[in-house]
């Protein structure tokens, strides 16, 4: 099946032409509804992420191979697929996190506000503070509080003193955690449960006001009631936010998202984007034949 | 799967013969490792307890706030070996912490794995030359050039004991902090340095504090990287250049003496050094609980 090279070039088709290098004016169209299985935003037409050929790779081992994607903003993107697909590699590649692990290392463009972030002189701290994260296992800095684990970000990238503590306050109340901590906003992050400082983890990632969350797996150590509280944060915060989210969960994606997009394993074990549309038409209507084995159980 | 197939019973009832011999042997082999174990604590409590045997009766205030004199004097103490060898201890402390520390951060959070193969190699190697040995090099290196014994001379012998204990109790210790610590900080947009000085190297403190203490109580109990760099003193130190006394250069220059006056206080000596190094190693060790009980 995955010698059949077809889904891959009609994703490239839709492809927004490459923008000029400075400006909103010429900036590329996302595919609109006319093209079907593309992400479709109802107002913006400037995507958050234009994603151009992107390949990856963990030394000598190719990871992802020419990924092509459009997001959309102010909306939530589910990537979904089987385990090893690289969908987690692909998000950790769009805040240029990817590189952190030894021997990681990526090609292609991706367009965050018209700028490449893989181009020469890009500094990748300064993308991080754009792109935002919030990780699969809940990692509060241990010896912080809950405080100062959303104060974290503000602190290092250098926000005013004296606007510190409102913003923890409405970050927390944006992560509707503030009535669970309150009383306790100087003990240890560590004491709360396992939900909870996800939900912590969630605060201090937008409390930097970041253009985008990406999400990699939020909800997959949590359980179901934990859960359900991430997944109504994330169609809150999709009012400001881009959100783009990792999940095994396909009724995850079903629930939450507005464009899914599906990863498969190549036979070369590198990951690839096989098919991306609205979430209602690839739950119903997909269009490759892999997507279809994917999302009725008969791979992954 | 369908077929019925008929279990075969299995014996499963102990046999008389095999389970006494059994049970013998393992008799045997519990007391052969209890034995062993009893045997390895004997000299440690020996050795404690002829110390304080020999050692508390002799102490007494002169010992911690007079000088040392000669043997006809009665009231005669050690009061400056105990402040040199806190010198000492500082000054090497002073010395070695921040670069065992660093060097430590280095290996855990940088460097290629050639260099760091071969800084750990070097590591290795210096915890394992002889402590005498650094006692004649820092001789050659800071004695000979500066034409005196000195305080300074000291201290940097007993830093280069600390050092390979500090950088390995650094390195493994920021090697035991989560990577998501480090995740979640650079993906805040956290500069590489902001990420280890204030995320990771934090959460490995308590450990590395563990690690200095240890190395302090070691430093403190070294003789012989002190005898031809500190040299001793009968008098108190009165600057970085000059000689300095030390607890353990008492001990060893008065245990060999012959008039008992001198003797005592060698054995006194003994006792509160050991006591140091007993507390700094509790205190250590308790620090160490403390962060595993959370």
């Amino acid at each position: 099946m995955a010698d059949n090279p077809a889904p891959f070039i009609r994703i490239q088709t839709q492809l927004p032409p490459a923008p000029p290098a400075n400006g909103r004016a010429g900036l590329p169209q996302p595919p609109g509804a006319a093209t079907p299985g593309a992400a479709a935003p109802p107002t913006d037409v400037r995507p958050a992420l234009a994603v151009q050929d992107l390949q990856s790779w963990y030394g000598a081992f190719q990871a992802l191979r020419g990924i092509n994607l459009a997001i959309a903003p102010r909306q939530i993107t589910a990537l979904i697929g089987p385990s090893g697909c690289g969908k987690s590699t692909f998000l950790r590649c769009l805040n240029r996190m990817h590189e952190v692990i030894p021997g990681a290392r990526a090609t292609g463009e991706v367009l965050f506000e018209g700028q490449n972030i893989y181009a020469p002189g890009i500094d990748p701290v300064l993308i991080r503070r754009h792109i935002g994260m919030v990780f699969q296992k809940p990692n509060p800095f241990p010896t912080k509080s809950i405080f100062e684990n959303v104060a974290a970000g503000l602190r290092i990238q250098g926000a005013p003193k004296a606007t510190i503590a409102e913003t923890v306050e409405r970050s927390l109340h944006q992560a509707a955690l503030w009535d669970e901590v309150k009383d306790k906003l100087h003990q240890p992050a560590t004491a709360l449960s396992g939900g909870q400082q996800q939900r912590l983890c969630l605060a201090r990632a937008i409390a930097v006001q970041p253009e985008i969350v990406l999400m990699d797996e939020p909800a997959s150590a949590l359980d179901p009631i934990a859960t359900l509280k991430i997944e109504e944060l994330m169609l809150q915060l999709k009012e400001q936010y881009t959100i783009i989210v990792v999940t095994h969960n396909m009724q995850q994606a079903a629930r939450v998202s507005d464009t899914t997009g599906v990863f498969m394993v190549r036979p070369d074990r590198a990951g690839e984007l096989v098919e991306v549309g609205p979430t209602r038409q690839i739950f119903t209507n997909p269009q490759d034949a892999r997507t279809e084995a994917y999302i009725t159980g008969r791979i992954g | 799967m369908a077929t019925t197939t008929v279990p075969v019973p299995r014996n499963l009832t102990r046999g008389p013969q095999t389970f006494q011999v059994r049970r013998v042997r393992s008799a045997i082999m519990i007391g052969l490792i209890w034995l062993a174990a009893l045997v390895s604590v004997i000299p440690l409590l020996a050795v404690l307890g002829w110390v304080f045997f020999q050692g508390l009766p002799a102490l007494n205030v002169d010992f911690f706030t007079q000088l040392p004199g000669p043997p006809d004097d009665p009231h005669q103490g050690v009061a400056n070996g105990i402040v040199g060898t806190v010198e000492l201890l500082a000054l090497a402390s002073l010395i070695s912490v921040p670069i065992g520390v660093g060097a430590g951060i280095y290996i855990a959070e940088f460097g290629g794995s050639r260099y760091n193969t071969l800084l750990r190699f070097a590591t290795d190697v210096l915890s394992g030359v002889p402590s005498i040995t650094i006692g004649i090099f820092v001789y050659a290196v800071v004695v000979l050039p500066t034409s005196r014994f000195s305080l300074l001379a000291g201290g940097i012998a007993l830093a280069l004991v600390m050092l390979p204990i500090l950088i390995r109790t650094t390195e493994e210790m920021l090697r035991l902090v989560p990577s998501a610590i480090r995740e979640a900080a650079l993906a805040l947009g956290a500069p590489t340095w902001k990420t280890i000085l204030r995320y990771a190297l934090p959460a490995a403190l308590p450990g590395i504090v563990t690690g200095a203490l240890l190395a302090m109580a070691r430093a403190a109990g070294e003789t012989a990287p002190l005898l031809f760099t500190a040299l001793g003193n009968n008098q108190w130190n009165t600057g970085l250049d000059q000689p300095v006394d030390a607890l353990t250069l008492k001990v060893y220059f008065y245990a060999g003496q012959a008039y008992d006056v001198w003797r005592r206080e060698a054995w006194a000596g003994a006792v509160v050094l050991t006591l140091m190094i007993l507390i700094t190693s509790i205190l250590a060790r308790v620090a160490t609980r403390r962060r595993h009980g959370r």
